[in-house]
């Protein structure tokens, strides 16, 4: 919002400038004006004082002097100007053909001669143009003095200055305080002006385009004060409706391709079950939920010989396709060293070497718990590289298989695996998930725990309830129910996994 | 200093070759990625750095990352240590392994 502040600055600036200069030019242009009219309407004033005078006089006596002489006429002007004023303190002489003042305002000048009175020589006052005012001294005052020649006499007006410069003085400031009053006036009323139909608009645009900006494509800009704000409204809006309409697509091909790629991913990992539908010493199960269409979860199993199978969980740090692609390769490359018949430590210790390298680069490493088991002995030989513990049903009890940990891969070049062995026996089980499980969180933001897994498996399946083969897929999918009624609608973040392999030997 | 649900406070103190980063909060996946930011940005010339994680509710995988790849860089410079963990946070790190390359105290 700085922007609009100094936006508004400056139009207070341009309208208070160009509005002072405004009223500093009409000052100084009404006070030329002022001092030219005040002087022209007291000449015409004058001039219409003296005809006035004689028309006046003339027709009150037309009825009974037909043939009114001049020097009746001249007498009749001298009565009335005996009484007058020109303007407050203005003088009216009038003077015969020698220039001595016959008459005069209040009889005051009488007898005297008018080139005394003005000190001005009488030819100087003869050659004077008639239509003009001049500057003369009568009685120390200085005096406008307008003189007009007719009928042999001289009719003279004495106007001080004083009094004239008062009239100026008292318009300039009648003026002053109409423009102190009228300016700032005049002022608020265009910056009001201005600011509603131009700053206001700005301001409201300019937060749209902020909003806008800031991601929030279903603002929508109203401006429509004026046909400019109107246009350039209708632009903003056409052009984030395209932004909207262009998002939408692309969140539409992003989600395409990821539905692909969970389909890729999906298809994978082994999904057909029953897995091994001939196999009568073993069941096993497993389910991948992933959190964000596509994870890093996986797990795998396979015969590698005819009497031995691998099976293996693994999570890679990470979301999403970057995650879902790094568990792709980190699989095979397992996958290619168990073929060859190392033992579980020498296949994590290879594979380990062979994709630290990719795990540098996008930053990501695995954790992955992998078993061998022989169906005839029940003997288990696995390694744990940074992997939730598995639980291991035996006689109905689980019991976290824990040991002593090892490195996660992609993380050190060069380390190497050591691997674990246990005998199962006939009836045992073992549950292999992800930390999707023990992590998921609830609407208090609590985890499900290692001890919630634990007693879910404690007491709900007994093995002699059904056939091994459904009995993996029963304990998996009693995961699976458990851990989404205790999230209930909580979005969980991580994938979740879930193997289960159930034993029975030969027997 | 809040620490609001999914929020990361990095405060680091450095005097010459030593560094100490205080971290407050979830090192989750979107806060692991400014934590490994800074990481990048500020071992240059640290010949011991000591973690405290005293006020760390949760480290995800790709916090562990930026834990691993310190030390990474540690092994090759100085020395790296870390205090405060919780119960929780150091199962993690025992299972991971990486208790095993890492000094926790």
């Amino acid at each position: 919002m700085n922007s609009s502040k100094k936006e508004e600055k400056k139009l207070t600036a341009i309208v208070g400038g160009s509005i002072a200069a405004a009223a500093v030019l009409t000052m100084v242009l009404s006070v030329a004006i002022c001092v030219s009219v005040i002087a022209q309407r007291e000449y015409y004033e004058a001039k219409k004082m003296l005809s006035l005078s004689e028309e006046d006089i003339r027709g009150e006596l037309e009825d009974d002097l037909h043939d009114l002489s001049e020097e009746m006429l001249i007498e009749k002007i001298e009565d009335m100007v005996r009484h007058k004023h020109f303007g407050l303190t203005g003088s009216f002489l009038v003077c015969d053909s020698d220039l001595t003042v016959c008459a005069s305002t209040d009889d005051k000048y009488n007898g005297l001669s008018l080139a005394n009175l003005t000190d001005t020589e009488d030819r100087k006052i003869k050659d004077i143009d008639s239509d003009a005012f001049f500057l003369t001294a009568l009685d120390g005052t200085y005096d406008l003095t307008y003189i007009d020649s007719r009928y042999d006499h001289y009719f003279v007006i004495f106007y001080p200055v004083e009094e004239a410069f008062d009239t100026l003085a008292s318009s300039v400031r009648s003026l002053i305080i109409l423009e102190v009053v009228l300016f700032p006036a005049l002022f608020f009323i265009v910056y009001a002006f201005l600011k509603c139909r131009v700053i206001n608009g700005v301001n409201s645009l300019n937060s749209s385009l902020e909003n806008i900006a800031e991601g929030n494509l279903n603002e929508k800009a109203d401006v429509r004060n004026s046909l400019e704000f109107e246009s350039l409204t209708d632009n903003i809006n056409i052009t984030v409706r395209m932004i909207r309409r262009m998002v939408k697509k692309e969140a539409k091909m992003l989600e395409d391709e990821i539905a692909y790629a969970r389909a890729i991913q999906q298809a994978a990992l082994p999904q057909k079950f029953p897995a091994f539908p001939d196999r009568r010493e073993f069941g096993i199960y497993a389910s991948m939920n992933a959190a964000k269409e596509v994870g890093g979860d996986f797990y795998d199993f396979y015969m590698i010989s005819p009497d031995k199978l691998l099976f293996l969980i693994a999570d890679v740090s990470g979301k999403g396709i970057p995650a879902a692609l790094f568990m792709m390769s980190a699989k095979s490359v397992i996958k290619s060293f168990a073929e060859t018949g190392l033992s579980p430590a020498q296949v994590f210790t290879e594979a380990n070497r062979e994709i630290s390298g990719k795990g540098d680069k996008v930053d990501m490493f695995v954790t992955a718990w992998m078993g061998v088991l022989d169906i005839q002995t029940g003997d288990l030989k696995y390694v744990n590289a940074g992997h939730n513990p598995p639980v291991l049903i035996h006689e109905g009890r689980p019991e976290y298989l824990k040991q002593d940990p090892e490195m996660v891969m992609c993380a050190f070049d060069g380390y190497e695996y050591k691997q674990q062995e246990i005998k199962l026996s006939s009836g045992d089980a073992l549950l292999l998930y992800t930390d999707g499980v023990t992590e998921a969180k609830n609407s208090e933001r609590k985890n499900y725990g290692e001890e919630r897994l634990k007693s879910l498996l404690e007491g709900t399946i007994q093995a002699a309830d059904a056939d091994i083969k459904e009995l993996s897929r029963k304990r998996c999918e009693a995961v699976f129910d458990d851990v989404s009624s205790y999230s209930e609608d909580e979005p969980q973040s991580d994938d979740i996994t879930v193997l289960c392999v159930t034993y029975r030997g030969i027997s | 200093m809040s620490t609001e649900n999914g929020m990361l406070s990095i405060e680091p103190v450095r005097e010459g070759g030593r560094l100490t980063v205080t971290l407050k909060g979830e090192i989750n996946i979107q806060t692991s990625k400014e934590f490994a930011e800074y990481m990048d940005e500020n071992l240059r010339d640290v010949t011991e750095l000591i973690f405290d994680i005293s006020d760390v509710e949760y480290i995800s995988s790709a916090g562990l990352r930026v834990f691993l790849n310190s030390q990474k860089i540690m092994n090759g410079q100085g020395s790296m240590v870390i205090h405060g963990m919780s119960e929780e946070i150091k199962d993690t790190f025992d299972m991971t392994g990486f208790s095993k390359i890492m000094r926790i105290e």
